[in-house]
């Protein structure tokens, strides 16, 4: 197959906003050149509610996507509106399979409201791209970088998620070509 | 990662547990693997230096507390962090006191996980370095005692392999055969941090391209048809030590590719598998032939040509050491003394003179070889001109004082040797038949050396 055919689709869960949603495709077609796909919402499976913590677990999440997967997607994106985590976290803004396909993302975290700001929809829809395109960045082999503007870097905090760009560093580019160099 | 990538292993009952830990630790740079329950996990503790081992407290069967009192048997040094819910903090200061380094409660923040990690992995590196400057005191050179040279030459060579051993460049050695390149290779990894680890020779030259691959890199049970057992290849059985590649000039073009690869990125799969496995392996290579030209010639990619000669030793041919020659042959002479219970003490001067003049195609496993051989005829205590091989005594010979007899009797010890006391081939040799061999051995009173 070749680059540009390649497809990541993105599995919107619950209720999401279209902006978002087209501001991650977009987002996603400009760090790799994919076309992304937004695929029809499906309500978020409830066996993935921590009912106690009163949140989604990422891992759950994860694996589920699996059964949202067409054959031919090369990527597959899930996107949520409601706070998620892993397991044994307390937080997470998104979670993927390593070299995998799935990855997902919440949005909740993302919104300045959380924090008690002032809504800011055009940061919160940058915050929402550099978190998909960190996230896709897993499932096509990269880890963490740790230069303070790549788009790898580890962001457990959106001040962070918002210093860094959402372009990748040379190193993390030259991995990701040799990722993507079919063999 | 912020200092360095850890091998971790994750032992958790629940799987979505065990699926999100990896996930996480993987995004970080580390390397994961993960065991469902205590057997599990001791079923893999002997496979890699962990630098991490993450417990649940929680388990069915083997509980964490437990585990880690196993663990801590095997592994005194290990670093184990247990994973505790909430409700169980008392068993988590339970484990801190018989031995864990830390705990985690569950949900835990991530850079409280990252932290942790940090800090284990600056302990292994300072134990290691520490272990190095013990290891510059109590003992100079280890690994270095075998090697015979005192010509400029071999002490430039020596000079080479304590400056880059303690560094885990990958070095190329070149020289003729039998000239020592293992031998060398080994006082590298002798002399550097992966000393306690696994030396792991494999002769490249001497392995059918088939099994190449297969005993580089393991393969999976059924990978082939006679792949019975699933084999783990030398790059894992080298982990957290040395791989030796010798001959690696006669690699085919398919395995160049594929030497490249793990060079590359550490990592590689077995045959027939899919899981990536990671070696942690510092590569010495070797090679008889002259490499550059190879690549010159587009026989050898220049591109891995560049990823082993980053660090270069040359070992000149014993005919340019002309020094060593002697000193080479009286450690010899030591060693088959000690070894055969022979009062051997010395060589002739005439058999001295043999040895120093001779060119030595064969370096110093010839010279070895000669001396071995001579121990086989020698009587007395002093190894004569005629007590070394034909081979290498040369046209300009001595004049042999032997009666005829002795000369006889010499020779077909000599061929008895050379074949193993296989009669057939040696009555084949000497042009005899085997009933006459056997007559003359009886007359000679041979018996077979062991
Ligand atoms: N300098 C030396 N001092 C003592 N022994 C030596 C020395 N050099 C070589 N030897 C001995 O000679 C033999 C051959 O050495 P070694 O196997 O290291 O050579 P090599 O260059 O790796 O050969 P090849 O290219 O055929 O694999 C070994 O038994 C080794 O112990
Ligand atoms: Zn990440
Ligand atoms: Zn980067």
């Amino acid at each position: 197959m070749a680059a540009g055919t390649l497809e990541i689709a993105i599995q919107p869960f619950g209720q999401i906003a279209h902006g978002p949603l087209l501001a991650i495709a977009a987002g996603l077609e400009r760090a790799f050149g994919f076309r992304a796909d937004v695929r029809e919402s499906k309500q978020l499976p409830p066996t993935a509610w921590m009912a106690q913590r009163k949140q989604y677990d990422s891992t759950h999440l994860i694996l589920f996507l699996e059964s949202c997967a067409k054959p031919g997607d090369f990527r597959i994106l899930g996107v949520c509106d409601r706070d998620i985590a892993s397991p044994i976290m307390t937080f997470v803004f998104g979670e993927a399979e390593i070299d995998g396909r799935f990855a997902v993302l919440s949005l909740h975290r993302l919104r300045q409201e959380v924090y008690g700001m002032p809504a800011n929809d055009v940061l919160f829809c940058k915050r929402a791209a550099k978190v998909a395109i960190h996230e896709i960045g897993h499932t096509l082999g990269l880890r963490h970088c740790f230069r303070s503007h790549c788009v790898m870097y580890p962001a457990d905090a959106v001040e962070i998620t918002d210093i860094k760009t959402e372009e990748f560093c040379p190193s993390c580019s030259e991995k990701l070509k040799a990722a993507r160099t079919p063999d | 990662m912020k200092s360095g990538a850890a091998n971790v292993l994750i032992v958790d009952d629940e799987q979505i547990v065990r699926v999100s830990l990896e996930n996480w630790l993987k995004a970080d740079g580390h390397f994961v693997s993960s065991a469902a329950s205590g057997r599990d996990a001791l079923a893999v503790i002997n496979d890699k230096p962990w630098d991490i081992l993450l417990l649940d407290i929680k388990m069915p069967k083997m509980g964490g507390i437990e585990l880690l009192q196993r663990v801590k048997e095997i592994k005194p040094d290990a670093y184990v962090v247990m994973m505790t819910a909430y409700a169980s903090v008392e068993s988590a200061v339970d484990a801190m006191k018989k031995g864990a380094y830390d705990y985690l409660m569950k949900p835990f923040e991530p850079e409280e996980l990252r932290m942790i990690i940090t800090r284990i992995m600056e302990k292994r590196s300072l134990e290691r370095e520490n272990l190095s400057m013990k290891r510059r005191i109590d003992d100079e050179s280890p690994g270095f005692e075998e090697i015979v040279g005192e010509c400029t030459a071999m002490k430039e060579v020596f000079q080479l392999v304590r400056d880059v051993a303690d560094t885990e460049s990958t070095v190329l050695i070149t020289g003729e055969s039998g000239t020592g390149k293992e031998l060398v290779a080994k006082a590298i990894h002798a002399n550097s941090v992966r000393k306690y680890m696994p030396f792991v020779p494999v002769s490249l030259g001497a392995l059918p391209e088939t099994l190449v691959e297969s005993e580089l890199f393991g393969h999976e049970k059924g990978a082939f048809t006679g792949a019975v057992y699933a084999k783990r290849g030398r790059f894992e059985l080298a982990d957290g030590g040395t791989l030796f590649l010798d001959e690696i000039g006669d690699v085919s073009p398919k395995t160049q590719v594929d030497l490249l690869r793990v060079l590359q990125e550490r990592k590689f799969t077995r045959i027939g598998g899919t899981a990536e496995i990671n070696s942690d392996v510092r590569i010495i290579a070797a090679t008889n032939r002259p490499l550059k030209d190879l690549v010159g010639q587009g026989k050898f990619r220049d591109d891995l040509f560049y990823r082993l000669n980053v660090v270069s030793i040359h070992i000149p041919p014993l005919r340019e050491r002309a020094g060593d020659i002697i000193l080479l042959a009286h450690r010899f002479l030591k060693k088959y003394a000690t070894k055969t219970s022979k009062p051997v003490n010395a060589f002739s001067n005439e058999a001295l003179d043999i040895l120093r003049k001779y060119h030595w195609p064969g370096n110093v496993r010839e010279l070895e070889n000669s001396i071995e051989r001579a121990f086989v005829v020698v009587k007395g205590d002093t190894i004569k001109s005629n007590h070394l091989p034909f081979s290498i005594q040369g046209t300009e010979g001595q004049v042999n004082t032997e009666s005829l007899t002795e000369v006889e009797k010499h020779h077909i010890r000599r061929v008895l040797a050379e074949y193993g006391w296989n009669i057939t081939q040696a009555a084949k040799a000497l042009e005899i038949d085997r009933v006459t061999l056997y007559n003359k051995i009886k007359k000679y009173d041979f018996k077979e050396e062991v």
